[in-house]
């Protein structure tokens, strides 16, 4: 029933018709937004045709790995990029996904698809954990503490017989297997092509919604935020939450795309390695991170000079980024094309425009839309 | 002339705060800029301190100052007190006011500087009960002496007060220009910028109306339109 | 007894190493609200680039010394200049906690991956300051290079303290971390103070690094550990106060060695890690920031 025919049947409450009338009620725009799911359907489809012209070579195996490393960036892209949080903790959280489904499949004949959802539900769990404590702690602390989260994990994992010490855990499974070993590995890496497409959708999602907008309007001023009614510690904890199950699912990509897990997944190199796939590529652009990180994961392992050396051209990349171009390669990309980088800001337009679309006023207006009464 | 300003602009990547700003302040003097709020006043005078890049020529008693470079305008003798403060807060009172002058007695140590910039004291003795307290815990009125004293520390040829009293009590705004008054019976020159029209033709000799980033009009003691 | 005391003093010795380091960390922090992750890579060189330039150079032991000291302070000059010159004076580049930390966590990168090209991934050690053997005092000895850790972070720490308190340079030097628009409009040039305290702080924790190494050597990783723990120490002195930072890195240390005594060897590491972890989530306070209301 429309609210005029509301009105006429006496339906709404309020003065009678004919006398002063408040405000008039606002219907709810909802916004259907196609991006999220079309973004990741893209990334999946194209995962999966490139993974099948590489025919399981040793290319598509670096590519997969790649891809299980972009699940976790495309996690860091909420945190990093858009809520700031600067929270040390993703290898962490990458190296449970990865001894998760080691030890799963090895020592309880888990199924692939039963460790990963296991690991999912696990990391969820020891996420909102950790995440309940660590994010009481304001931003520089958070940052501080979870530096220390590597350390002391990475002793533990190397100290424990049961996780195979500094050898690790050999034998995980691939995500799909098939008739051969080509394609089990071009099947497994459509399989981590189509989680890649998941992970970006849903973190798409949330930033082109009202939270992705509380998101940012934490990271710009938390006080100020907190006077607006956004929940700064129930927004802090979802994104730490959700940026760890990924790192946790990337972490699993990455084990059964290897077959073996070892510490170094957890050690700092690779929490280093993380934030300058993000840094460099640019951290607010989903599809900057998912290059990005196929393509250092790649130089990393093409030529002996760049990995001998990675640490150095690391350090300096980091530097030219930070100075030059802070929202990385994306954000010069974005900048020659003329576009914002980051998804929110087109999206809050459209939706803004909406928003005062409906309540009549136009381009031209502004304020409570008074100006345009006469 | 004290300070000769011409063709002052201020920009902000492609947005011009203030543009051709050309006034003249002579010694002695008091001249108020006026004007409503996000026009330009506040760019002018932190550019005429040498706190933002601008264009223009700034002349303190004849010499041009080089844009940009606020320790020689300090040195100079050009001073300013800023909108909003800047304190320093994690800093006791005395080191607030201690380090006006900076740039006369950094050479000659802590005790030394104390010493020279004590007089202060005599101009604003309420600050006398506070000096070890840190300066983030003052109320906004102490906060506001503070800065006038650490400005005056620095012994200025040329005072630049910015809203002195942006968002301080009736008692205390009186206070300031009370203060600001007895300035301008010395040989002291001032250029104050403040949005009540009022308030600052009480003390100012003279006015320069700033709108949209350009001089507008200028008037003199009772002008108010 | 003995055993106790000789924790102790091997836990004074590695906690002097955090609590310079933490110094350092909090005197530049205290300037310009940067960390500098790269303290202890500055003493992996200042460790490492001695000992090479004295075997395999040739140079005398002091000459040695103080080329490897000017080549820390031209290097920490070249970053000034190159990077934190272009971020923070010409208002280029990534700000807020990003700045914090990631200006300096790209020099450290970039410093051990130059050290490994240089030194290759051997463990140095630099000749002995006070060469001869470990000193006794009842049931307990001490070496020589240890009491020299101690006295050197000691007077480090109380020299900076002394300072930041007592000097009109010090007040100045604090101004710029408080307010960098305030400082400037009294004349101080908080370019030329950052500088200068970067550079200090970086031969100082070069410095250091060759007064530590002939107990434990260093290898080109050796530093971000040790930053990293300085940076806690440094953390839980408000990120202020050196004298303070210098107190705690001693305590982390004791601490360290008295795990590693009477817990367990193998994790004193990891318990000393989760305790520090545990301070900082739930006492967010001691780092001079409050946690967040329920």
């Amino acid at each position: 029933m429309t609210e005029s025919a509301a009105a006429k049947s006496g339906t709404l409450s309020g003065p009678s018709p004919g006398a002063t009338e408040g405000p008039a009620a606002v219907p709810r725009v909802r916004r259907r937004d196609p991006v999220p799911l079309g973004a990741g359907i893209c990334i999946a489809a194209v995962g999966s045709v490139v993974l099948a012209a590489m025919n399981g070579s040793y290319l598509g195996l670096t590519v997969t790995t790649g891809i299980g490393y972009a699940i976790v960036t495309v996690g860091m892209v909420l945190q990093l990029g858009y809520s700031r949080q600067l929270a040390f903790s993703q290898s962490v959280f990458m190296g449970l996904g990865a001894y998760g489904v080691g030890v799963l499949e090895t020592k309880y004949g888990f199924s692939s698809l039963e460790s990963l959802l296991a690991v999912i539900g696990l990391a969820a769990v020891a996420a909102l954990l950790i995440g309940a404590v660590v994010t009481r702690a304001p931003g520089l602390a958070l940052a501080l503490a979870t530096l220390l989260l590597p350390l002391f994990i990475y002793q533990l994992a190397t100290y424990s017989n049961w996780l195979g010490s500094f050898s690790g855990i050999n034998g995980v499974l691939p995500l799909l297997t098939g008739p051969d070993y080509t394609a089990t590995l071009v099947e497994s890496g459509i399989a981590c092509a189509v989680l890649l497409g998941i992970a970006a959708a849903i973190v798409l999602r949330v930033i082109r919604s009202g939270v992705g907008l509380q998101l940012m309007a934490m990271a710009e001023d938390e006080r100020l935020g907190e006077s607006l009614g956004i929940s700064l510690r129930q927004r802090r904890l979802e994104v730490f939450v959700l940026g760890s199950v990924l790192a946790a699912v990337g972490g699993a990509v990455i084990a059964s795309v290897q077959g073996i897990v070892t510490p170094d997944v957890l050690s700092e190199t690779a929490e280093i390695t993380l934030l300058l796939m993000v840094f460099v590529s640019g951290r607010k652009s989903i599809a900057g991170v998912i290059l990005g990180a196929i393509v250092i994961e790649y130089l990393t392992t093409s030529t002996s000079f760049i990995s001998t050396n990675i640490g150095t051209i690391e350090g300096i990349a980091l530097l030219v980024i930070l100075i030059a171009e802070p929202d990385g390669v994306a954000g010069a990309v974005d900048r020659l094309l003329g576009r914002r980088t980051d998804q929110w800001g087109s999206a809050l337009r459209s939706w803004g425009t909406a928003q005062l679309e409906t309540r009549g006023i136009g381009s031209r207006g502004g304020g409570n839309g008074a100006g345009n009464a006469a | 002339m004290a300070l000769e300003v011409a063709d002052l602009s201020v920009s902000y990547g492609k947005f011009v705060a203030v543009e051709s700003v050309t006034l003249s302040v002579a010694a002695g003097e008091c001249v108020a800029v006026i004007g409503p709020n996000g026009h330009g006043k506040s760019s002018m005078v932190t550019a005429v301190a040498g706190l933002v890049r601008r264009g223009g020529t700034v002349r303190l008693f004849g010499n041009a100052l080089p844009p940009g470079r606020a320790d020689t305008a300090v040195r100079a003798g050009l001073i300013l007190v800023p909108e909003r403060r800047h304190l320093y807060p994690e800093l006791p009172v005395r080191d607030n006011i201690m380090l006006g002058s900076y740039a006369r007695t950094r050479r000659f140590g802590a005790r030394a500087a104390w010493e020279d910039v004590s007089y202060v004291l005599d101009m604003f003795p309420e600050l006398t009960r506070l000096l070890d307290q840190k300066a983030g815990t003052l109320s906004g009125g102490q906060q506001q002496m503070t800065a006038l004293a650490r400005a005056m520390a620095a012994r200025p040829k040329v005072l630049l007060l910015d809203e002195p009293c942006l968002g301080l009590a009736e008692a205390v705004a009186r206070r300031v220009y009370d203060w600001l008054r007895e300035m301008t019976e010395t040989d002291m020159t001032i250029l104050l910028v403040e949005e009540n029209p009022v308030h600052a033709l009480m003390v100012a000799d003279r006015s320069v109306r700033i709108y949209k980033g350009l001089v507008e009009v200028a008037g003199g003691r009772g002008d108010t339109a | 007894m003995s055993q106790f005391l000789n924790l102790l003093v091997a836990g004074l010795t590695s906690g002097a190493i955090y609590g310079i380091f933490g110094a350092c960390l909090a005197v530049w922090f205290r300037v310009c609200n940067v960390l500098n992750l790269a303290v202890g890579d500055f003493a992996m060189f200042g460790a490492i680039g001695t000992a090479w330039l004295v075997q395999n150079a040739g140079l005398p032991f002091i000459a040695g010394i103080v080329v490897d000291l000017a080549g820390v302070g031209l290097a920490a000059w070249l970053f000034d200049w190159v990077v934190l010159h272009q971020a923070f004076d010409r208002g280029r580049g990534a700000r807020g906690i990003v700045g914090v930390f990631f200006y300096t966590f790209g020099l450290s990168l970039v410093l051990e991956g130059v050290a490994r090209a240089w030194f290759g991934t051997d463990v140095w050690g630099a000749p002995s300051i006070w060469p001869g053997p470990a000193l006794s005092v009842l049931d307990f000895h001490v070496q020589r290079a240890g009491i020299l850790v101690i006295a050197v972070a000691i007077v480090s720490g109380l020299a900076l303290w002394a300072y930041l308190r007592f000097t009109v340079s010090g007040r100045a030097a604090s101004a710029c971390g408080e307010s960098t628009f305030g400082s400037r409009i009294v004349g101080i040039d908080n370019a030329k103070f950052r500088r200068w305290i970067f550079i200090g702080t970086a031969v100082l924790a070069a410095l250091f690094g060759i007064v530590e190494s002939p107990l434990s050597g260093f290898t080109y990783l050796s530093g971000p550990t040790i930053s990293l723990i300085g940076t806690i120490a440094a953390g839980f002195a408000s990120f202020r106060r050196p004298g303070r930072a210098v107190a705690i890195g001693l305590a982390i240390g004791v601490v360290e060695s008295m795990l590693g005594g009477y817990v367990s060897s193998s994790y004193n590491d990891v318990l000393l890690y989760a305790l520090l972890f545990g301070i900082i989530i739930f006492r967010p306070e001691v780092l001079g920031l409050g946690a967040e209301p329920a």
